[in-house]
């Protein structure tokens, strides 16, 4: 006996339903997709109460990274403005104390005292041997006047650096502090005055920024465009 | 008690179900379209927006999920694909075409999912063909010649047509 039946033309749409009818979830299926739409509405109708009583308190599905994680333009803008403030904050926190770094690096050089590369004792013999130098040490009034220091003081020079910087390291005899202390060199470092470099160091002759360091006094000022350091016993 | 009520009962999720299957012809890629379609019309009634027609809401998030995948795989025919051969495309009395439900069972995977489309908009959700192109955006023509090619299956069944009984040998592929 033959068991494959021939079956009759339909019209297209009723094959079309019946073709596309055939498919269907398993009950599991749609059970599952039912408890996810209860779920959720549980989930909205715990919120919603929340809000009714004025319970302000953490969600249950994750408090307030969860509440932002839907909204992904909130959580964006906050973390912006976190690592803006963070950003801002470490700024204020790092930005260096240039003077410091300053006053280090110069009592470091005084400290070491190497050799001068030039004895003279004259603002013109300074000037003649620094030929490498991109400026030109010049004559300090607050020198004169505050540390009453001038030409006949003068001892030499030698080439340093302070901060990368090539400086003319300019020594002097005290011959006042000689008299109570005994033998006591100053340092005056003269170099090109960048405040990028050195940051904001006051002009005012009156009052230079004194930083003690190691011992030592190291006083900073600027004149005629060069940042001056000078380094003496404290 | 829900301040509001399930969205979308047993037939709704069948249905939308058996759009999906019409679409891409794999259970399971049909089952995930169906769930990915039910989260996000959750998602959108968490943030509070009314969507009065859910089931046809999610048919449409199902539709362009699955164009979507298509693209990803460069499948989907964006452009007016235009046959080789002309065909007669006046209107065609699709009402009219008789067809064998296992030649159709057969020939159903072998039509585009866009042709399948336009027949579950025409079958199921009761628009004329017309109509269903025009809301899918998909050209007539296309449509209409494909429509004849399927009327060629459908001509060797149909009482009317001398033919009736030619070797199935002589029919083109879809």
């Amino acid at each position: 006996m033959n068991d494959k039946t021939q079956s009759s033309p339909i019209l297209l749409k009723a094959a079309a339903k019946t073709t596309i009818e055939k498919n269907t979830l398993s009950d599991t299926q749609v059970n599952a997709l039912l408890d996810l739409q209860k779920d959720r509405l549980d989930k909205s109708d715990i919120r919603f109460a929340q809000a009714e009583n004025g319970i302000n308190t953490v969600d249950k599905d994750g408090g307030l990274l969860a509440r932002l994680s839907h909204h992904p333009k909130r959580l964006t803008s906050l973390a912006t403005m976190a690592i803006f403030a963070i950003a801002l904050s470490l700024w204020v926190n790092n930005t260096p104390d240039y003077s410091y770094q300053i006053a280090q690096e110069a009592a470091k050089n005084h400290l070491k005292l190497k050799p001068l590369d030039v004895q003279t004792q004259s603002m013109d013999g300074i000037r003649s041997y620094f030929t490498q130098l991109d400026f030109s040490p010049v004559q300090s009034s607050v020198l004169n006047q505050r540390f009453l220091l001038s030409d006949q003081h003068l001892l030499g020079g030698r080439y340093c650096s302070i901060k990368g910087v090539t400086a003319a390291q300019l020594r002097y005899n005290d011959v006042l502090a000689n008299k109570k202390t005994g033998n006591q060199l100053v340092t005056l470092y003269q170099v090109p005055y960048d405040p990028e470099i050195y940051g904001d160091i006051p002009s005012d002759k009156d009052a230079p920024t004194v930083v003690n360091i190691k011992g030592l006094s190291v006083s900073l000022w600027v004149e005629k465009g060069l940042l001056m350091v000078l380094t003496s016993q404290g | 008690m829900s301040k509001i009520d399930i969205q979308l009962q047993s037939d709704d999720l069948q249905s939308l179900y058996q759009y999906a299957m019409v679409l891409c012809q794999n259970p399971s890629n049909a089952q995930d379209l169906l769930q990915s379609g039910v989260e996000v019309l959750l998602r959108e009634t968490n943030k509070g927006k009314t969507i009065k027609q859910p089931r046809a809401y999610v048919r449409r998030v199902i539709r362009n999920l699955f164009i979507d995948q298509c693209r990803v795989n460069q499948y989907w025919q964006t452009d007016e694909y235009q046959e080789k051969a002309s065909y007669d495309i006046s209107p065609v009395d699709i009402e009219q075409l008789h067809i064998d439900q296992q030649l159709l069972q057969n020939i159903w995977g072998t039509l585009s999912a866009m042709d399948r489309d336009i027949l579950y908009h025409w079958a199921i959700l009761g628009y004329s063909t017309d109509e269903a192109c025009e809301i899918l955006e998909i050209p007539r023509g296309t449509f209409l010649s494909r429509m004849h090619r399927l009327k060629k299956h459908c001509a060797p069944l149909d009482d009317s047509n001398p033919q009736h009984g030619n070797d199935k040998k002589t029919r083109q592929p879809l």
